[in-house]
């Protein structure tokens, strides 16, 4: 059975790649006493250098490239670069929510996954797939944007959301803007505010315009929301996890994205993309593929969850327009008990979620190299496996892919 | 008859006696049913009865199944069912096994470690000024059950002193300016002062902290299919047409949630989280009924009681600036004792019965201990509930007789 990740621990210290620690943490049921629960760990920071040298190993994966940046804790931002084709690039991000605990397993399992199967003499057709995949793609996986937030959610508080930054705010008034118009006024008591929600921290269009969902903030301006975790910060890209982010987005163009949430069991598409033909063509397939494991997943806007603006799925589209991008918000449903909500997951549903997800991911991994759908991409043969075959073959290719 | 007998060796071996009730969920074929005092049927599940931690450890030394464990005494069990008819006390008790089988520790429920807590907190409120040994083991003992201290040991120093304030400052808001805040607000001062050496940005100002209660909105409309309780953390439960739900105070002054219409109902969100997820409606019903004249007065001694004692124990656990420079090392010493004594402070009388002398309240925590041990034994994942059990009864054992 899969087990959840720390970004590190002292007890994981010289011990081997996917060794587990016993953690003794808080449950996600606060009622509970502090120390309710125990449970295994593994090192992110070990897995990831075990991937990564394998995939060395293999000549698919960069050596060189072990993080991309710092959090403001000073923990890295473990990346792995894996690929070949340079041209047509593609970013994974996952936990960006600490209590998400999921989503940091998803994209470290696709990326592991993909490094497992390659092989230079592929013979089954999975293998020639992700050979084609690997020699024509440059895959980024950065499974844990926000390791502060994420430690903090392991060893003190299972339901934290936000990052660990603080800022220390005099008294006053502000004036937060509204998405749709109009402007709220806010008193801000003295005192240090700790926790910015770096999934509204991006530095989209509308970054600060406070949303709601009836009488409840889903992204605020007032940073006594901090502790909830939807303060969108003091100003756009505050946050340096967001600013690595947006760094590496500038620097690579990527051309598909994807960023692992949880919960509610849905696939979510830019509010802005809902008429865009490729997109809705590389959403809907990915959508078909999760659902044909038995599990459906809503495929929906992402404002039709709820009303946000500086998240990473607006920013990337902003970034790169009509290029796809996704929110694929994985177990449970909400019909699940509280206690399996967020880091309260079952360690059980770690591999069936990965599962789940992965033709998806591997078609959107594929669809990087597109600009159009598939009816109107002109097929050229070749001997083997060809781009232009896997589309042509449609979802299908990617449909029951496993080990 | 088997079981019973090995009952009676395990008590006259132990020279000790089982005086804790506990009420369980007996299933067939749990042989430590046998002698139980049955309470009620929930069939085909199987019954519910009262039955001593004799028959429960005798079990599990004889590899036989313990059953769930309820209630922790019997009194939990009268309270939880009061009001309650017939097929009502059945669904009732289905939710409390629900409950209980969820929990990570399948067979050591984690109330129990709550009842751990309620233990300590007894023992350090019975001890006496020349007790400081019995505090200090007994914050020990929580250490262990936390975890230990190497738990916390990659935080850096200030990072542990941030993390130190933060709760600190939430404890201080809800002591207002009571006796007892005196000693917190000279225990933060002496935080902020610590802190400056290795983070002096964030040493300008306390942390912003604000009461979380329940409120009644009774012209609220529960909130949609992703709701507050989903999203930001916002406990709801649906209530003739309105809606329960926890605000910060500030929050729930605002003209938005209609402040002349809110009723108080919970002092500490945690109990109010706890009960919508382990209540039935017809619980619900007659607590919130009970819960229109105000919360108990007890809860809101009980909530600064459980942040003090939570407190205390992270001050004791983490180290990290203990292993810093010698200067900083030297404070923080201190103010890890003002943290204790502050507890002691902080703990009022037991409120809901006549408080036990410190003997008492230490073979309470004894007894209890012991069950624990069993059930972590016992668990699903013996593997990684019973070394920390070991560790705390261990600590334990060490307390002054």
């Amino acid at each position: 059975m899969a087990n959840y990740h720390v970004w590190h621990h002292p007890s994981l210290d010289g011990k081997p790649a996917f060794a587990t620690t016993a953690l003794t943490v808080p449950t996600i049921d606060p009622t509970a006493a502090p120390p309710s629960e125990v449970k295994l760990f593994q090192s992110l920071r070990n897995d990831m250098d075990q991937l990564r040298a394998d995939g060395a190993n293999k000549g698919i994966v960069d050596p060189n490239l072990r993080e991309v940046g710092v959090s403001g804790e000073g923990l890295e931002l473990w990346a792995l670069k894996l690929g070949k084709g340079s041209a047509c690039k593609v970013l994974f991000t996952g936990c960006h929510h600490a209590r998400e605990w999921i989503s940091v397993e998803v994209p470290f399992l696709v990326a592991k996954f993909l490094i497992d199967h390659y092989t230079d003499t592929p013979s089954t057709d999975a293998e020639k797939r992700v050979k084609h995949l690997i020699d024509n793609r440059e895959i980024w996986f950065v499974p844990l944007v926000n390791p502060d937030g994420h430690e903090f959610s392991v060893l003190s508080d299972r339901l934290w959301r936000p990052n660990r930054n603080a800022y220390f705010l005099q008294e006053q008034d502000l004036d937060a803007p509204q998405f749709g118009g109009g402007v709220r006024r806010i008193h801000v008591a003295e005192g240090l505010y700790r926790g910015v929600d770096l999934n509204r921290n991006y530095p989209t269009a509308t970054w600060g315009q406070e949303t709601w969902r009836g009488r409840f903030p889903t992204t605020s301006r007032d940073p006594a929301d901090a502790k909830h975790g939807i303060w969108a910060g003091p100003s756009a890209a505050s946050e340096v996890e967001t600013q690595q982010i947006v760094s590496l987005m500038a620097a690579q163009s990527f051309r598909a994205s994807i960023t692992y949430h949880s919960f509610s069991q849905l696939l979510l598409y830019p509010a802005a993309a809902e008429k865009d033909a490729f997109v809705q063509f590389v959403g809907k397939g990915m959508s078909s593929l999760i659902d044909a494991n038995g599990n459906p997943y809503t495929y929906e806007s992402g404002s039709a969850l709820y009303p946000t603006t500086g998240d990473l799925m607006e920013f990337s589209y902003q970034a790169e327009s009509g290029r796809p991008t996704f929110t694929p918000e994985v177990r449970p449903t909400e019909a699940g008990p509280e206690s399996s909500f967020f880091s309260g997951l079952p360690e059980a549903e770690i591999e069936p979620t990965f599962q789940e997800n992965l033709g998806a991911a591997l078609a959107l991994i594929n669809c990087a190299g597109f600009d159009a759908p598939a009816a109107s991409v002109k097929v050229t043969w070749a001997p083997g496996a060809s781009v232009a075959q896997v589309v042509r073959n449609g979802w299908k290719a990617f449909q029951g892919f496993s080990p | 008859m088997k079981a019973a007998w090995l009952g009676c060796l395990v008590v006259l071996a132990s020279g000790r006696t089982f005086a804790a009730e506990r009420v369980v969920f007996c299933e067939p074929q749990v042989d430590a049913c046998v002698h139980a005092s049955r309470l009620g049927d929930a069939p085909p599940r199987g019954w519910w009865a009262a039955t001593d931690d004799g028959s429960i450890i005798t079990a599990a030394r004889t590899g036989q199944r313990v059953p769930a464990v309820l209630y922790e005494s019997k009194a939990a069990y009268q309270e939880a069912i009061a009001g309650l008819r017939g097929k009502e006390v059945e669904a009732a008790i289905l939710k409390r096994l629900a409950s209980v089988r969820e929990r990570p520790i399948a067979a050591a429920p984690g109330f129990l470690f709550g009842v751990a807590r309620e233990d300590m907190l007894g023992v350090i409120r019975a001890a006496g000024p020349g007790d400081q040994a019995i505090v200090e083991g007994t914050l020990a003992a929580a250490v262990a059950l936390a975890g230990g201290e190497e738990t916390f040991k990659d935080l850096s120093p200030g990072e542990t002193i941030t993390r130190a304030r933060e709760p600190l400052a939430r404890l201080q808001v809800e002591l207002k300016d009571g006796p007892v805040s005196a000693g917190y607000e000279r225990e933060a001062r002496r935080l902020t002062t610590l802190l400056a050496r290795f983070r002096p940005g964030q040493a300008k100002g306390a942390p912003f902290a604000s009461p979380e209660r329940a409120y009644f909105a009774p012209d609220e409309p529960p909130p949609g299919r992703i709701d507050g309780e989903l999203f930001v953390d916002q406990p709801w439960y649906a209530w003739r047409g309105g809606t329960v739900l926890v605000l910060r105070s500030g929050e729930a002054a605002e003209a938005r949630w209609s402040k002349s219409k809110l009723r108080l109902m919970y002092f500490d969100r945690a109990t109010f989280y706890h009960d919508i997820s382990s209540l039935t409606d017809a619980q619900m019903n007659r607590r919130l009924s009970a819960r229109l004249k105000g919360p108990p007065a007890d809860e809101l001694a009980a909530l600064i009681s459980r942040l003090a004692f939570d407190h205390a124990v992270f001050m004791h656990q983490a180290t990290a600036v203990q292993a810093s420079e010698p200067a900083a090392r030297a404070e923080w010493g201190e103010v890890v004792a003002l943290a204790t004594d502050n507890l002691r402070q902080a703990i009022p009388p037991a409120a809901r019965e006549p408080a036990p002398n410190l003997t008492g309240a230490l073979a309470r925590l004894r007894e209890d201990v012991a069950l624990l041990d069993v059930l972590a034994h016992a668990s699903t994942t013996p593997s990684l509930t019973a070394p920390l059990v070991d560790r705390f009864q261990a600590a334990v054992g060490r307390l002054p007789k």
